[in-house]
C-alpha cells in the first residue's frame, strides 16, 4: 500500500494530533514546569513538521498521483492472501498452541503454508515433520525455554 | 588494553566460543547468500540464541555472522545476478558481467579476498581508535550525551537515503516508540494502552526481529513462486589471477578501506551505503569508468572492500558511547543491555578482556573468511537451490519461537507482527528504516540526557551548550541539520513524487 506525499502528510499530522492530545492529559512532576509529556509533545510537534512539510510537496508537485496505491503487495491478490496467512499463522499460533502444544502447531502451520506456497506434498509433510522437532529441540531442550508441550504433555508426563 | 590480552585469547578460543563461532559462521553464509535475507535479519534471527550465551560468545557469533553474511551476499550477485544483501547491489552488474564473460572464478575470487582486506583494515581503525575515544568519551556528561545522541540521531537522518523528509519521519517513529512505556524520569506509564505488557517498553528483540525479519517475508511475498536459476558451471581455481587484479588497483583497495571504515562510524549508515558510496567515488576517479556496471574489476575491489570495512567500522561509536553505527549494532547494544553490559567508555575500563575478545574475533572472522569463503563457493550453487517455499515458513516459525523465547512471553508475537506490519509499510513509503532503529535505541537515553540536563538547568536551553565539549557538539548536529535542510530546498519536485 503506497500513500502519496499529501496522503502520508495527512497520516504524519493525525498521528501528531493523537499523540499530542493524549500527552497533554500526563500529569507533571510536582515543581517543575516540564513532565513526561515534554518529549512526547516534541515527537507530536516533528510529526506534524514533517507531515505539512509532505503535504506542501505534494500540492507543489507537477505529476498528479493517486492518493493511495496498491504497490506490489496488496496489487497482487495472491500475495495479499499470502500476507493474511502468515499474519493469520501467527494469531493461529497465539490461540492454538497453549492448546495443543508447540510441535503440532506449528506442524500445521508449516504444513498450510508450505504447500500454499506451491511445494509438493512430500516436501511439505518432511518440512511439517523435520521443522518443529528440530526447533523444538534447540530451544525448548538446548536453551530451556518453555515452549508450550499441550498434547505433549500427556504423552511426556 | 594490553594486559588483558592474554585474558582476551583465552576467552576467544575457549572451546565453547570457537564452536559457536565456526556455527554463527556457516548460519552467515547460508542468510548472507540466500538473496531476500539480510546481513541483519540473520543477527535478528540469531539474537533470540545467543541472548542464552555468555557475552563473549554471543558476541563472537554476531561478528561472525556479519561478516561472513555480507562477503556471501556477493556470491549470488555473481552467479545469478541478484545480490544476496543489500550490500552487494552496489556492484552487482559488475560481479555478473565478470561471470557472463567467463570470468565467476576472478569475480569471486575479488570479491573474497576484498572482503577479508576491508574486514582487517576496518578492525584495524576499530582496535586503534574505540579505545582512544573511549579515554577522551570519560570525560562526558549527561549534556555532552545529549548532544552526542543528537548527532548520531541527526546524521542517521542525513545519510538515510535520497529524501531527509522521510528519513526524519523514520527517526520520529522510532523515538516514538520509544517513549511506550514508563517514563524515564517519572515512571508515568505512556501509549500503553491499557497494556500492562507495555509497561516496561516495547520488548526490543521481539520488534528487531519483525522489523527485520517478518517485514523482509512480506515484502518477499510477490515473488515466493519465482525459482532462481543459478549458473551451475563447475567453477576453476577462486584465486587465480585475483592477486594480481588488487596488486594493479591498489588504490581502490585503499579508498574503500577507508570510505567503509568512516562510512561505518557514521550513525546510521552501515555496509550497503559504503558499498554505494565507495562504488560512486571509485567510478569518479577511475581513469575506465564506462566499465563500471559491465564488469569492471576496479569497482568491485572499491566496494567488496567497503562493505566489509563499514562492518567493525560500525562498532566503533557502539562501543565507545552506545551509539550504533548501523542496524546490526543497534541490535548488538539491545543485546548488551540485556544483559547487563552498558556499552560506553566505561565498558573499556570494566570489561577489557571483553572488548579485547571481540576484537580477536573480528581478526579471527576476517582471516577465516578466504578458507570459509572458499568452500562456501563450491557449495552454493547446491545452497542456493533450497526452494523459499520451504525456507520462508520456516524463518517465520524461527521469528515466533525466537520472539518468546526472550521474556517467555507470548505478548511478544504480537509486538513481532505489528513491527513487522509497521516496518513493510514504512519501506513501501520509502520510509527508510535505519533512523528508525536508531530512534528506538537511542530514544530512552536521548529522553533521559535531555530531562536531566533540563532538570540541572532549571529549564534553561542556554545551559545545554554551557560546556565546551557540549557547544561544539551542539554546533556539529546545526551544521548536519543545516545540511539536511538544505538537502530538502534543493531537491527539485519532480525527484520528490519519483
Amino acid at each position: 500500500m503506497r500513500l502519496s506525499d499529501a496522503a502520508l502528510g495527512l497520516v504524519l499530522v493525525g498521528a501528531a494530533a493523537a499523540i499530542a492530545g493524549t500527552a497533554r492529559s500526563f500529569p507533571l512532576v510536582p515543581g517543575q514546569a516540564f513532565g513526561p509529556s515534554l518529549f512526547p509533545l516534541a515527537i507530536a510537534g516533528g510529526f506534524a513538521a514533517c507531515g505539512v512539510g509532505l503535504i506542501l510537496r505534494g500540492a507543489r508537485s507537477a505529476r498528479r498521483r493517486l492518493w493511495v496505491e496498491a504497490g506490489p503487495v496488496f496489487g497482487n491478490a495472491r500475495a495479499r492472501l499470502d500476507m493474511g496467512l502468515i499474519l493469520g499463522a501467527i494469531a493461529v499460533y497465539l490461540i492454538a498452541a497453549p492448546h495443543l502444544g508447540f510441535v503440532p502447531t506449528a506442524f500445521a502451520i508449516l504444513l498450510a503454508l508450505v504447500r500454499r506456497f506451491g511445494a509438493s506434498w512430500r516436501l511439505a509433510v518432511t518440512v511439517a515433520l523435520v521443522g518443529p522437532i528440530a526447533l523444538h529441540l534447540l530451544f525448548a531442550e538446548w536453551l530451556r525455554v518453555p515452549l508450550p508441550l499441550g498434547l505433549l504433555l500427556s504423552i511426556r508426563y | 588494553m594490553i594486559e588483558a590480552l592474554p585474558q582476551a585469547i583465552a576467552l576467544v578460543l575457549a572451546p565453547q566460543t570457537l564452536l559457536i563461532g565456526v556455527g554463527a559462521a556457516l548460519f552467515g553464509l547460508f542468510v548472507g547468500a540466500m538473496p531476500g535475507l539480510s546481513a541483519t535479519m540473520a543477527v535478528a534471527l540469531l539474537v533470540p540464541v545467543s541472548f542464552f550465551l555468555d557475552p563473549v560468545s554471543a558476541l563472537t557469533a554476531v561478528v561472525m555472522t556479519t561478516a561472513m553474511a555480507i562477503f556471501a551476499g556477493d556470491i549470488p550477485a555473481a552467479l545469478m545476478r541478484i545480490p544476496g544483501t543489500p550490500a552487494s547491489a552496489a556492484y552487482v552488474a559488475d560481479a555478473f558481467a565478470l561471470s557472463r564473460q567467463g570470468k565467476a572464478e576472478l569475480a569471486l575470487g575479488i570479491c573474497l579476498v576484498a572482503s577479508a582486506i576491508g574486514g582487517l583494515f576496518g578492525t584495524a581503525v576499530l582496535v586503534l581508535l574505540a579505545p582512544w575515544l573511549a579515554e577522551f568519551a570519560l570525560r562526558f556528561s549527561g549534556m555532552e550525551y545529549f548532544w552526542l545522541v543528537a548527532l548520531g540521531l541527526s546524521c542517521a537522518v542525513l545519510v538515510a537515503g535520497p529524501d531527509p523528509l522521510k528519513g526524519a519521519v523514520g527517526l520520529l517513529v522510532g523515538l516514538f516508540i520509544a517513549t511506550i512505556g514508563q517514563d524515564v524520569t517519572s515512571g508515568f506509564p505512556r501509549f500503553t494502552a491499557g497494556i500492562p505488557n507495555l509497561l516496561s517498553g516495547v520488548s526490543f528483540i521481539p520488534a528487531m526481529v519483525g522489523m527485520f525479519a517478518i517485514a523482509e517475508i512480506l515484502r518477499n511475498l510477490p515473488t515466493i513462486r519465482t525459482a532462481a536459476e543459478v549458473q551451475t558451471r563447475r567453477l576453476g581455481s577462486i584465486l587465480r589471477g585475483t592477486g594480481s587484479v588488487l596488486r594493479r588497483h591498489p588504490a581502490n583497495l585503499v579508498r574503500g578501506n577507508v570510505i567503509g571504515t568512516a562510512v561505518g562510524i557514521l550513525p546510521g549508515a552501515g555496509a550497503d551505503i559504503a558499498a554505494w558510496i565507495s562504488y560512486a567515488v571509485g567510478k569518479r576517479f577511475s581513469r575506465e569508468p564506462e566499465r563500471f556496471g559491465n564488469g569492471s574489476e576496479e569497482g568491485l575491489v572499491d566496494a567488496a572492500a567497503a562493505n566489509n570495512a563499514a562492518i567493525a567500522g560500525a562498532w566503533v561509536p557502539a562501543l565507545v558511547f552506545g551509539i550504533p553505527g548501523d542496524s546490526v549494532t543497534a541490535i548488538v547494544i539491545g543485546l548488551l543491555l540485556m544483559k547487563g553490559i552498558q556499552p560506553g567508555p566505561d565498558i573499556f575500563l570494566m570489561n577489557p578482556a571483553q572488548i579485547g575478545a571481540v576484537f580477536l574475533a573480528f581478526v579471527l572472522a576476517n582471516l577465516a573468511m578466504i578458507p570459509i569463503g572458499l568452500a562456501a563457493i563450491r557449495l552454493c550453487a547446491k545452497v542456493l537451490l533450497v526452494p523459499r517455499p520451504v525456507l520462508t515458513p520456516l524463518i517465520l516459525l524461527f521469528c515466533m519461537v525466537g520472539s518468546f523465547a526472550i521474556d517467555n512471553d507470548s505478548f511478544a508475537l504480537v509486538v513481532m507482527a505489528a513491527m513487522g506490519v509497521l516496518a513493510w509499510a514504512m519501506e513501501e513509503n520509502q520510509v527508510p528504516i535505519a533512523p528508525a532503529i536508531l530512534g528506538i535505541v537511542l530514544g530512552e537515553p536521548f529522553e533521559k540526557h535531555f530531562m536531566t540536563t533540563m532538570m540541572k538547568g532549571e529549564g534553561s536551553l542556554a545551559y545545554f551548550v554551557s560546556r565546551p565539549i557540549a557547544a561544539v557538539l551542539a554546533g556539529i548536529t546545526a551544521l548536519v541539520w543545516a545540511a539536511i535542510l538544505w538537502g530538502l530546498v534543493r531537491r527539485r519536485p519532480r525527484q520528490a513524487t519519483a
